[in-house]
């Protein structure tokens, strides 16, 4: 990472440009700063340094913090809990989370859609994502629950949007159309050309997975215009550094948005500035080659530019506990996905959610996080529980790689917005 | 002020970003995967 001078609310660094820009990490504002500013930081005198105190003291009005409605209107639905494909990383224990039950409750299913479809108020969402193991497996129950959901907001003014997260091998005409008929936002997990993809993403037979992906994105491309929104999710990690390569492959198919994402390892104090080196390059490189529209369909670099954009502050990297709830096909409730394989980790069961359970959750990561000092801690929103977990058993001990790639990130995202603002 | 020089709000890509406002505003859940 490039070297942070500090001085309270204000933070500053060299951009890869060589230009001084500097962040106040309360309101949110970005600035380019002159040389003697940079050097005030260290000498703490002089009229460039009573800026920088008195800019630090600004309270900005304008500032608002991201808020969660204070009822569910998330539910991730494991449609199955069996997956065709063996990925190496996958922490869904095969996509099974050591559980019997391949195939979701439908009954349980449509109490939990009655139950939490009730408190949405005319002019509200609700967001349903059809998840696994390979939801796929089964489109004919897909269909079923996004029936009945419509049913259930059938006459109300209540944007329903449905999202799925596939392995996209199993994508043929008839899965196909049922994504578009009900709109779908979709996201296919695929971690690069077909030397990398097969490694990580091999087919539980060894099979090679990448061309059935490739043919599943050709059927689906002919329903383009009937998706809401076709995004990929790239897992990088110690099995995967290029992200070069990758990128370059995923170019190919004109997704709307890049979810790239890390996978930690034991390795993490090598590995994990590598990927960084790597995904800078990228960014860089992207921005050079194909411009900011471009470089604004990488996820963490999008959510970093639009919260300078609209000024909205993270205090939650996720809604666990909050807004968001995950169910497992026998209907037991999780505030994360990844922690459907630990029955300790149950705070509801059907419809019902427990109070005593979540009621750890209700203050904001941030805080639960101690993240007070850390320039970055409202753009990240106090990082990921489930990363801290595997990282050191504890879901709100940090880890400390996932906030170095938070910063450096969040350093590209402050370039990238004052980039953009140079453009107007 | 005069070594400091704020960043105003981007005009040239309000359109797109407009479009994807909601994701940082009103939060449901993963940042990463799900936003």
């Amino acid at each position: 990472m490039s070297i942070v001078r500090q001085y309270k609310n204000i933070v500053s660094f060299k951009d890869s440009s060589g230009k001084t820009l500097a962040f106040h990490s309360q309101n949110l504002e970005v600035a380019e700063i002159d040389q003697e500013a940079w050097s005030a930081f260290e000498s703490q005198s002089g009229e460039a340094f009573n800026e920088i105190a008195s800019w630090s003291e600004e309270v900005n009005d304008q500032v608002s913090d991201s808020y969660f409605e204070d009822h569910i209107n998330q539910l991730s639905i494991n449609v199955s809990q069996i997956c065709n494909l063996a990925c190496t990383y996958c922490a869904a224990d095969g996509g099974t989370y050591k559980a019997q039950k391949p195939i979701a409750d439908l009954n349980i299913v449509y109490k939990q859609l009655d139950q939490f479809l009730k408190p949405i108020k005319d002019g509200g969402s609700f967001h349903i994502r059809f998840f696994g193991g390979e939801p796929l497996l089964y489109p004919d129950h897909i269909k079923k629950m996004a029936d009945y959901a419509k049913l259930l907001v059938a006459g109300r003014d209540i944007d329903l949007r449905m999202k799925i997260t596939t392995n996209g091998t199993l994508i043929d005409e008839k899965r196909a159309q049922l994504l578009a008929d009900y709109n779908m936002e979709v996201a296919i997990s695929i971690d690069g050309p077909e030397q990398i993809n097969d490694q990580t993403r091999p087919a539980k037979n060894k099979k090679s997975t990448t061309q059935m992906i490739i043919e599943g994105l050709k059927t689906l491309a002919k329903h383009r215009d009937q998706l809401k929104t076709l995004r990929v999710i790239t897992v990088f990690g110690e099995h995967n550094l290029d992200v070069m390569g990758t990128y370059g492959f995923l170019k190919q198919f004109n997704f709307d948005s890049y979810s790239f994402s890390y996978a930690r390892s034991e390795n993490d104090v090598t590995v994990s500035p590598q990927f960084m080196k790597n995904f800078k390059e990228t960014i860089y490189f992207i921005l050079k080659t194909y411009g900011i529209n471009e470089v604004l369909k990488i996820i963490p670099i999008r959510n970093f530019v639009l919260r300078l954009q609209y000024q909205a502050r993270n205090l939650n990297h996720c809604g666990v506990g909050k807004s968001s709830i995950q169910s497992d096909t026998s209907g037991n409730l999780f505030g994360c996905n990844w922690w459907m394989s630990d029955s300790s980790e149950v705070i509801g069961k059907g419809a019902q959610i427990f109070k005593d359970k979540v009621a750890p959750f209700k203050k904001d990561l941030v805080d639960l996080h101690n993240c007070q000092t850390c320039w970055a801690k409202n753009l990240c929103g106090g990082g990921c529980m489930f990363v801290n977990k595997q990282s050191s058993g504890e879901k709100h001990i940090k880890d400390k790689f996932f906030c170095e790639r938070t910063k450096e990130q969040a350093q590209i995202g402050l370039e990238i917005f004052n980039r953009f603002s140079l453009q107007n | 002020m005069k070594h400091i020089k704020k960043t105003k709000p981007t005009k040239v890509n309000k359109a797109y970003l407009d479009k994807h406002k909601h994701e940082v505003i009103k939060q449901a859940g993963c940042e990463i995967v799900y936003t």
